[in-house]
């Protein structure tokens, strides 16, 4: 069984067609999927801020990463949940779209970057805890807050249908996909893109 | 509405309407001026509430984190303002962009008076007088979020 027979059988459950046929719920959904993101996205800014020096630079790295983590992961538990309950329904045009297979890579770089951060240079946090941040640190900062940032991007641009390609094509060209309405997203289609991104 | 009809034929707002990587790039910047904001407001508030940092320290973080909530908060103005001149009349009839600006507007007055000043203060002021102002602003930006998801399916056809 192939990922894209597995995308099939999720999008041909009994669920997955009450999901599609409430737009209500899926806006609900959209919303906490969002608010997860915020969580997540603007507590790992606090600490790529402070390991490039440019915010809480009284506070020690410990102090922010320990007061944080905790948050980061509640917002990532409702940001995955919310997330699966928004691709089953549609797993298929998901699978599909580059933008969030895109999406699901950065996701996957940004994930291990922190892994890497945790287990080795943070480890001797105790040690630099005084001192200006040592390079290693400060490049994850950076690398985190640059994978953050493709993560908000590509995720914006999966409404854009499963042919978009992040920009790659003309505007025209664009213009004439979209009137297709065969876009990731089935309640977000029926609006204009700017309107659907709105928060 | 006047207003809004000018701004519709303004060659400015053509501008930004033809052009779709505008409009992308100004979705993704809203984005992340609002995990700027979001971020720092919840951190804030979440030490208000009594969450990590020892209270005496309230203050000395609000001052660290405020140029940094500004700064998320001017990002989210003016890419807001530019997908709104993106199709005046018709976000001006959405009635999810009006909720959330009805949000908005106290939100952003509750921020930097009260939420401010209580923050700010030190001493710090009382727990549960702290808590209260917290739920208040973690509430009415909560709010402001769920109205501005909302504007996409109330869209005016």
């Amino acid at each position: 069984m192939s990922l894209l027979d597995l995308c099939q059988w999720l999008h041909d459950t009994p669920a997955a067609a009450i999901m599609r046929n409430s737009s209500a719920t899926f806006t609900v959904i959209n919303s906490i999927h969002a608010l997860g993101i915020v969580l997540v996205f603007g507590t790992i800014l606090m600490v790529d801020l402070r390991l490039l020096g440019l915010g809480l630079r009284r506070e020690s790295v410990k102090d922010v990463v320990s007061r944080i983590v905790p948050l980061t992961l509640s917002g990532f538990a409702m940001m995955a949940f919310t997330g699966l309950l928004m691709f089953f329904p549609e797993a298929v045009r998901y699978y599909k779209s580059p933008a969030f297979r895109i999406k699901l890579l950065l996701l996957a770089l940004a994930g291990l970057n922190a892994l890497v951060f945790h287990l080795t240079i943070y480890r001797d946090a105790p040690k630099w805890e005084f001192q200006p941040v040592p390079v290693r640190a400060r490049l994850a900062g950076l690398f985190s807050l640059l994978l953050w940032i493709g993560v908000v991007a590509a995720g914006r641009s999966i409404p854009y249908g499963h042919d978009y390609d992040l920009g790659l094509v003309t505007a025209g060209l664009l213009r004439r996909d979209r009137e297709g309405a065969d876009d990731g997203q089935g309640v977000v289609s029926r609006s204009s893109p700017t309107e659907s991104a709105c928060l | 509405m006047p207003l809004i009809q000018w701004l519709e034929g303004t060659s400015f707002d053509a501008a930004i309407r033809n052009s779709v990587p505008g409009i992308r790039i100004a979705e993704i910047v809203h984005l992340i001026g609002l995990a700027l904001f979001g971020g720092t407001t919840l951190l804030l508030n979440l030490t208000l509430f009594g969450f990590g940092p020892p209270r005496p320290s309230l203050s000395r973080i609000a001052r660290q984190l405020l140029p940094w909530t500004v700064a998320g908060l001017v990002i989210m103005l003016l890419s807001g303002a530019l997908l709104f001149l993106s199709s005046p009349t018709r976000f001006y009839e959405n009635p999810a962009l009006r909720v959330k600006i009805g949000i908005l507007v106290p939100a952003m007055a509750f921020q930097f008076t009260i939420h401010r000043k209580l923050s700010l203060s030190d001493p710090p002021a009382a727990p549960r007088m702290a808590a209260l102002v917290a739920g208040i602003s973690t509430l009415l930006w909560i709010g402001a979020g769920f109205a501005g998801k909302a504007i996409g399916p109330f869209a005016v056809q």
